[in-house]
């Protein structure tokens, strides 16, 4: 006796099993909303930053022309800077929609450009953004508990369980099939979207297999969880569920609440509007200052540059370029300790997602979507060098006071984002 | 070698604290039919679930052909095919499917004819074959429990109120059922409170009160159990 005609019986089994089929049913069309949902927010990332591109060119080239002098050339001149989406960037978009993706930058200070718009503090993600990541993480024990909670007990009070026992070979050929068929239909229903996502965007193999891996354990976890408890022979079905339900509201939503409470009352860090503020005022307050304060602050950080010409002028563009950059090394250690703050806050979630699966495989997804604090992290750190690439290109012109001309502008050459951040 | 089928030997189970089963003994032979007749709460349940290792006897010792219910569990059960009270089957299958699907978890593949066959034998009308169980009554579920059990062809029949809501004829044709596979060589133990069917189709009556057997009739020559003894212990004892 093959064990085929025992999987055929059961996979019979389980077509007529209604209630069963349309939750995975259900699971299957909200992973393919989550996937579709995705894909869109992908797709217009990817046109709005092909969009910021040509306008930012076009109008840089339009300033340019109408341009008088070198430092309100740089004054004027925007410059895209983005964090393109991975192929997987659908499946977790993270803190995409929080921490900026898509920025203009200009050679002015870079501080209060990157915290205009203040970001989260990467804590424990709660049920936020609906993508993937949200239904693995959250919608995935739900399916679970409900396909599983009554496994034994359905059985017991529908008065079959002493006949199934009895004439079962044995334990295994009774329950070993009907939990891995369902098992491996949830797991279908959940990865087929993801799988066709995936492909779309041309993941590699490796994600591919990497994210998978994430969701088995996931169901893995959750499915031995629920069984543990649905198998009690005293457990009723609505005690199972209960319990089951418990589990989950502790798992997936009372420690990340506690988490996020405590690594709020650990680790008091200023937030990234303190330091575009720290760095707007000694911006402004350069203004009252001597002249000669601010440029001796700057030739220390910029020796190259010591032998430019003393400023006799009220004004001088030399001088403004001077304090913005003196003004960003002023908030430089508070933009250290801000980001510090951030990594401490990430490293305590990291331990939280020990006893959390649901902030476990959030964090999975978003380590290999390229959307978690490390990611968002690179980027600013992308920012910067671009920045610097682009006020180290002016400071020849403004700082040797080169006579300015319209073929000496032009010949200001600063590379794209894309060639200074080496994307593809 | 011996032709002993079912062994209850001392047999003690206690459940909640109360002494559900105390000291009973009896055998069933191959090819025996032996009815327990009780009143609520004698044990007659309890006897089958410790024959199937579903429960651990507190004392004594419980054998399926020589095998210990309460140490060999799975290989006991192999050897035993079972009629609960209330034939619980799955509703939303039909009654094909429920006896496929039941036999597969005995890793037993059987052809079409021989659910007709089994299903024949139990006169379940073959227009109702092909409906889901949740249109049957409670007798046609119970016919095709008993069909169940007999695709089985287990050497062992453990019966919990077999005949529990069928109609006459088909009690009849259970009773016929039941001979036959008796003569076939198989050992039958059957509860009940059905005192009339023990009679005709058993060859040895128990009467189990509180848990212990406490007179077992045999049947006579002609193969028969005088009803009216039967009846009147069986009456003693529950109003006792």
């Amino acid at each position: 006796m093959n064990q085929s005609f025992r999987m055929r019986q059961e996979f019979h089994f389980l077509l007529k099993s209604k209630a069963v089929l349309g939750v995975l049913l259900l699971l299957f069309v909200i992973s393919g909303v989550s996937v579709a949902l995705g894909l869109n927010y992908v797709e217009a990332e990817r046109q709005q930053i092909t969009e910021l591109i040509q306008l930012d060119t076009e109008e840089r080239t339009h300033k340019r022309s109408l341009a008088y002098d070198y430092g309100g050339a740089a004054y004027d001149a925007f410059h895209a800077a983005w964090n393109p989406p991975t192929p997987l960037t659908f499946a977790a978009i993270g803190q995409r929609d929080l921490n900026p993706t898509l920025m203009r930058i200009r050679a002015l200070a870079i501080e209060g450009q990157i915290y205009e718009t203040d970001s989260v503090n990467p804590e424990l993600a709660l049920a936020g953004r609906f993508d993937f990541a949200f239904v693995a993480a959250y919608l995935l024990p739900l399916v679970i508990i409900f396909v599983f909670y009554d496994l034994l007990a359905s059985e017991r009070e529908g008065g079959r369980l002493n006949l199934l026992v009895v004439t079962a070979e044995r334990a295994s050929a009774l329950w070993l099939p009907r939990i891995l068929l369902r098992f491996f239909g949830i797991l279908i229903s959940i990865l087929f979207p993801l799988w066709v996502g995936m492909l779309m965007e041309s993941a590699a193999v490796g994600s591919m297999l990497s994210a998978s891996f994430a969701i088995v354990v996931q169901a893995v976890i959750w499915t031995a969880l629920v069984l543990a408890i649905a198998t009690r022979p005293t457990f009723r079905s609505e005690t199972s569920a209960a319990v089951s339900v418990g589990a989950w509201v502790v798992l997936t939503l009372a420690i990340p609440i506690a988490g996020k409470v405590y690594i709020e009352g650990s680790v008091t860090g200023i937030k990234g509007a303190e330091v575009a503020l720290v760095q707007r005022e000694a911006v402004n307050d350069a203004w009252d200052l001597p002249k000669s304060t601010t440029m001796d602050a700057f030739y220390a950080s910029h020796p190259e540059w010591s032998d430019s010409a003393p400023i006799n002028e009220e004004w001088h563009w030399k001088w403004y370029y001077a304090f913005q950059q003196v003004g960003d090394e002023l908030a430089a250690d508070l933009a250290q300790e801000y980001r510090a703050a951030m990594l401490a806050r990430d490293q305590l979630t990291a331990r939280f997602a020990f006893i959390s699966p649901a902030v476990a495989i959030q964090r999975q997804f978003e380590a290999l979507a390229h959307t978690n604090l490390d990611a968002s992290l690179a980027f600013e750190d992308q920012v910067r060098e671009y920045h610097e690439h682009i006020r180290r290109a002016y400071y020849p012109v403004l700082f040797r006071e080169v006579p300015f001309s319209s073929e000496r502008l032009a010949q200001i050459e600063i590379a794209d984002f894309s060639e200074s951040a080496g994307l593809d | 070698m011996s032709n002993c089928a079912l062994r209850a030997s001392d047999l003690e189970v206690i459940r909640g604290g109360n002494a559900v089963l105390s000291g009973m003994s009896f055998e069933v032979k191959q090819g025996e039919v032996f009815a327990l007749l009780g009143g609520n709460g004698a044990g007659k349940s309890t006897t089958l679930l410790t024959f199937m290792g579903l429960l651990q006897p507190n004392g004594g010792i419980a054998e399926v052909l020589g095998q210990s219910a309460a140490k060999e569990p799975v290989a006991v059960r192999n050897q035993i095919a079972y009629l609960p009270e209330n034939a619980a089957l799955y509703d939303h299958l039909t009654a094909w499917e429920n006896l496929t699907y039941f036999l597969s978890l005995s890793q037993v593949r059987p052809d079409q004819a021989s659910l007709s066959a089994a299903l024949d034998s139990v006169s379940l009308p073959i227009q109702s074959r092909g409906k889901p169980l949740k249109s049957y009554s409670k007798g046609m579920r119970q016919k095709v429990a008993i069909a169940l059990a007999l695709l089985r062809e287990t050497p062992v029949l453990l019966l919990d109120e077999p005949t529990s809501g069928l109609d006459p004829s088909a009690v009849e044709d259970f009773h016929n059922i039941i001979e036959r596979l008796a003569k076939q060589g198989v050992a039958v133990l059957m509860v009940t409170h059905d005192l009339y069917g023990a009679c005709h189709v058993a060859h040895r009556v128990g009467i189990l009160r509180a848990g212990q057997l406490v007179e077992v009739f045999e049947a006579d020559e002609d193969g028969s159990i005088e009803i009216a003894t039967v009846r009147d212990l069986f009456l003693q004892q529950q109003a006792a």
